[in-house]
């Protein structure tokens, strides 16, 4: 027969006392009482031990006081006095509490209470009450009383001063089988809670015994470190992009209004200028621009806005509004060979827009755009690639609507359907105006869209305020 | 984004059919008006469109109702407005400030509250759209029976007239407006040199101080049956497309008809409004070639009427009319643009082009990319913090002195004005935000910071840095200089260290990182004074590295 270890040790407390029975408290000194009655319920399970159950009425002491009677009794005595008047009585007890006295005196025969005065003739009187008090504090068990002493705890219950509750006394016992089993020695191996190199190279745990675990207590969880989960999404929408061809490029978080509004064809006066929605500088200020092709941008706004362009706004300073500026400068930037072949482009990166700060703008997020230049490429093309990006994303249902940009045409904003949610306006897109293009000597047609990342970062991570993705809450960032 | 609240019984009238909000919610995002919501109000159904600036004309209940029975195809073409013609005459003088005026009469219009309710409501978003808040174009309607041709336009000076004005019932000069007029307060800064244009009747009455406000003479009322329209403006173009919506908008309504105004000037002789089409050239194969479609030219002039304009096959060409309140039309890829809206977005096929193009990541996103899987690896936490940040928290807090960084003129709030040009301090912040929770924490944030250089065409330059904390009950020099040489070490940096006073650490606890004999980063033991000014109460280190 296997025993735990623990078996091993009751019944080894059995063996080395020789003796057939214990009360529970008495075996409280050798082990926990909760580890007692465990152990104890797996050895009757094995029909070494039985357990047996006694209820026994108890009595609780519920107050220990000075009867009010001997209250009054010692006042006297200190002052030396025998007979007190029953109106003096509330300078020695409460209010609650002279009644009480009055009735006690008058069952027991302690005094004699004649008009109005409570007469001693002896203050050092034995009460039978009190004594009763003093043998239940030895003694807790009712039916360890006689009949006449019983009828007095009644009186005592009935005052206050105790209550009855019930104990259970157990008392485990060995059978027949158990008392066999420890006439043979019992031995108990060392037990090992924590296996260390010492352990393992010594042998010793060939005859130890190495605790078992409850494998479901709750550890301390553990995370690893990770990037931001903004890097996560832009690394995935990376994935996607270079998955489809595209080459990633980057150009300057401050840029002159002419690369940010100009070359896109956005009038100077255009409301989106003024100060509500742009970052101007304070310092500095101004900044350089290509002459040749500023002349070019200043004809084609002459043109077609009909009015007159000022090339100083051209060079104020801002904090980009889109990265559609990234993909305008690398336009810019090929050379006419380089025109000749086709163009895949991406950027991704921070873009700023004065704002009010809610929970649903910041001053600043990220953004993606991209762009595809090619000789026949089309509408059709464009809401192809758009599918296929969103499809990559995560999105099975696509939909687009007309939309307007100063700089595309035609254009459009599509919109992906969510469960529990609707349709959801996810990213514009279009291609790039004639006048756009004219300026740098483009004649092939470009398709370009941008996203936003806020939207998506809300989404994938359930988030109802943006401002919780740059909060920095360690607690999130770990469960994220 | 201009958006406006049509009552949805009024946009009915004008459509001349029930709408079902379903159908409504559906068909107007087709034509490139987004619905924001359909709501009560006053026991009256309300719908809320969002229009893009481009399209001024559906800035009306009346403009909408016009595109939309194009759109499902109960009306379509050019709509064709009468002008009867007048002998009402207006005579324009030199206004310096607001050179440009057009106007012109709509008689017979039934004033009820819904066309009253549209009137102010297109006036007020024109303001914005047209005339970037009344400084392109302004625009003045009023009760054309209050007031007798012909009408002048001059200037005056402050005090050399008085007027009640609108929503006033007392008497002021131009100058008294500006001081106690809610409108005169609001739009005082576009008057100029105390010169004030001023419409005038025969008889010497006002009719509006323009930009400024009306007339209380001309108030239109629910009892006013014909309307003079002025607009004045900086822009010629602009005041007489302004003026061209309008009156076209008022001609929807029933019994509604443009009256034309003869406005001379110099001697010489401008009939408004003028609402003659324009004429645009395109060809069937440049409309399928830019949507990547194979419509015939029969098709494209079907779908170029939907969008109220009119088309014609002439000699392979279609030639393309557009209507005179249209702003948004320059070439040929905008009428290809109004067919996609008309055959419907959602039709496309959406083919996938098939281009032979490599994918290729910025050098320097890749270098990045494998900074962050070190630090992971490190155990340290990435952060994204914003880059408009404050004086408080970049320089002050850190015992750092500098002028030099990029600060933007109006903030969007007073923690959010200067450019980072360092991410540590950042850090620290991110710090003192969390800091009840469980140490140690680690944290690394990479990202672009803006510094002045004056020889970069913006004047500035982006330089990409990492930064790097620890705050534990235990830490020092000797942990984070274990970290970061394990950094260097990986990017395989042939690095030099010395010592570095920094103020934002503990002198002789701060080593500098040299590269080429030139500080590219510095690490360290933070100074109590950093770690007290962020509220914290542990030791922190940190390091600061620029990636190139």
């Amino acid at each position: 027969m296997e025993l735990h270890i623990d078996e091993k040790r009751l019944l080894k407390i059995f063996q080395d006392n020789n003796r057939d029975e214990f009360n529970l408290n008495e075996l409280e000194k050798f082990m926990p009482k909760e580890k007692i009655l465990r152990v104890s319920l797996w050895l009757k399970g094995k029909n070494l031990v039985e357990t047996e159950e006694k209820v026994k009425k108890i009595i609780k002491l519920i107050k220990e006081e000075e009867f009010p009677e001997r209250k009054i009794a010692n006042y006297l005595k200190q002052h030396n006095i025998k007979e007190i008047e029953i109106k003096n009585l509330k300078d020695i007890l409460p209010k609650e509490e002279i009644n009480a006295a009055l009735g006690a005196i008058k069952r027991k025969g302690i005094a004699r209470i004649e008009k109005g005065k409570i007469i001693f003739d002896n203050l050092d009187y034995k009460d039978v009450e009190e004594q009763l008090l003093q043998k239940i504090k030895e003694n807790k068990y009712l039916d360890d009383f006689s009949e006449e002493e019983k009828k007095i705890i009644d009186i005592l219950k009935k005052r206050g001063y105790v209550d009855f509750d019930e104990e259970k006394e157990i008392k485990i016992k060995l059978t027949e089988k158990g008392k066999e089993f420890i006439k043979n020695p019992i031995e108990i191996e060392e037990e090992i809670t924590q296996l260390t190199r010492d352990i393992i190279i010594s042998g010793k745990w060939k005859k130890a015994y190495i605790r078992p675990y409850d494998v479901k207590v709750p550890t301390k969880p553990i995370y690893p470190a990770k990037v931001h989960p903004l890097t996560r999404i832009i690394r995935e929408v990376k994935e996607i992009l270079l998955a489809m061809g595209f080459k990633e490029v980057k150009s300057p978080i401050v840029e002159t209004e002419f690369w940010n509004f100009d070359m896109l064809f956005e009038p100077q006066d255009h409301p989106a200028r003024e100060m509500q929605d742009t970052f101007f500088l304070k310092y500095p200020n101004e900044g350089d621009i290509p002459e040749d092709l500023l002349s070019k941008v200043k004809e084609v706004h002459e043109r077609c806005w009909k009015y007159k362009f000022d090339e100083n706004v051209s060079r104020r300073l801002i904090l980009r509004t889109h990265t559609t500026a990234s993909s305008i400068r690398y336009l810019a930037s090929l050379s006419d060979e380089e025109k000749n072949k086709p163009h895949k482009v991406f950027c991704i990166d921070r873009v700023f827009r004065n704002e009010a700060i809610d929970y649903k703008h910041l001053p600043e997020f990220y953004q993606c755009e991209g762009i595809i230049m090619d000789d026949n490429v089309n509408f059709n093309n464009l809401i192809g690639v758009l599918k296929e990006f969103l499809n990559r994303l995560g999105f099975e249902k696509v939909r687009f609507r007309p939309a307007y940009f100063p700089f595309t045409e035609p254009s459009l904003e599509a919109e992906v359907y969510l469960e529990g949610k609707g349709w959801l306006e996810i990213l514009g897109a279009g291609i790039f105006r004639p006048e756009v293009l004219e300026p740098i000597g483009i004649e092939k047609p470009v398709l370009a869209w941008g996203i936003g990342f806020s939207r998506l970062a809300m989404l994938r991570y359930g988030l109802t305020d943006i401002r919780d993705l740059h909060k920095n809450d360690l607690d999130w960032l770990k469960r994220v | 984004m201009p958006t406006i609240n049509v009552k949805k019984a009024d946009l009915e009238r004008l459509v001349n059919m029930p709408l079902e909000d379903e159908f409504i919610e559906e068909k107007f995002p087709m034509m490139g008006v987004e619905v924001e919501g359909i709501f009560e109000e006053d026991g009256e159904k309300i719908i809320q469109f969002s229009i893009n600036p481009n399209r001024p004309d559906y800035l009306s209940a009346e403009g909408l109702a016009r595109g939309f029975r194009g759109i499902i195809g109960i009306e379509t073409g050019l709509k064709k407005y009468d002008i009867e013609s007048s002998d009402v005459k207006l005579y324009v003088e030199n206004v310096e400030t607001r050179p440009y005026i057009a106007m012109a009469l709509v008689k017979g219009v039934i004033v009820d509250d819904y066309v009253l309710e549209s009137i102010i409501n297109l006036q007020e978003k024109l303001h914005w759209v047209m005339g970037r808040d009344r400084k392109k174009v302004a625009i003045g309607i009023h009760d054309a029976d209050k007031v007798k041709p012909p009408f002048y336009y001059k200037e005056v000076s402050g005090d050399g007239i008085k007027f009640v004005p609108l929503n006033s019932d007392e008497e002021m000069t131009p100058r008294e407006i500006l001081e106690k007029h809610e409108k005169g307060i609001k739009y005082a800064h576009l008057i100029k040199d105390d010169k004030f244009p001023i419409i005038l009747d025969s008889e010497g009455d006002v009719l509006s101080m323009p930009p400024i406000i009306n007339g209380e003479l001309t108030r239109v009322t629910t009892e006013t049956r014909n309307l003079l329209i002025d607009v004045t403006g900086t822009d010629k173009y602009a005041v007489e497309k302004t003026l061209n919506i309008i009156v076209t908008a008022l001609a929807e309504r029933k019994y509604g008809k443009i009256h034309a105004v003869e406005v001379i000037k110099d001697n010489q002789s401008t009939i408004y409004p003028n609402l003659k089409e324009d004429v645009l050239e395109t060809t069937s194969e440049y409309i399928n070639k830019v949507l990547g479609a194979n419509l015939t030219p029969g098709t494209i002039i079907n779908y170029l009427r939907r969008c109220r304009l009119d088309a014609q096959f002439v000699d392979n060409k279609i030639k393309v009319f557009i209507p005179a309140y249209r702003v948004d039309i320059f070439g040929e890829i905008d009428i290809a643009e109004e067919v996609a809206i008309a055959y419907g977005y959602n039709k496309f096929s959406g083919e996938y082009p098939i281009i032979g193009t490599i994918g290729e990541l910025n050098q320097l996103e890749k270098k990045c990319d494998f900074i962050r899987e070190i630090m992971v690896g490190f155990g340290f936490y990435e952060v994204i913090n914003l880059m408009l940040s404050n004086d408080e928290v970049l320089f002050k807090k850190m015992r750092i002195e500098d002028n030099n960084y990029i600060e933007v003129l109006k903030p969007a709030s007073i923690e959010h004005r200067i450019v980072r040009k360092s991410i540590l301090p950042l850090l620290m912040e991110t710090l003192r935000i969390n800091k009840h929770k469980e140490l140690p924490q680690k944290i690394f944030e990479i990202g672009d910071c803006v510094v002045i250089d004056e020889n970069a065409e913006t004047k500035s330059r982006v330089v990409k840095k990492i930064a790097g904390v620890i705050v534990d009950n235990e830490t020092n020099f000797n942990e984070i200089k274990s970290y970061v040489e394990g950094l260097l070490r990986e990017l395989k940096i042939e690095y030099e260290l010395d010592n570095f006073e920094h103020p934002s650490f503990i002198k002789g606890r701060c080593a500098k990182i040299l590269k080429d004999g030139k500080i590219i980063g510095y690490f360290g033991e933070i100074h109590p004074e950093v770690i007290t000014n962020f509220e914290l109460e542990f030791p922190v280190v940190g390091f600061e590295l620029e990636i190139e």
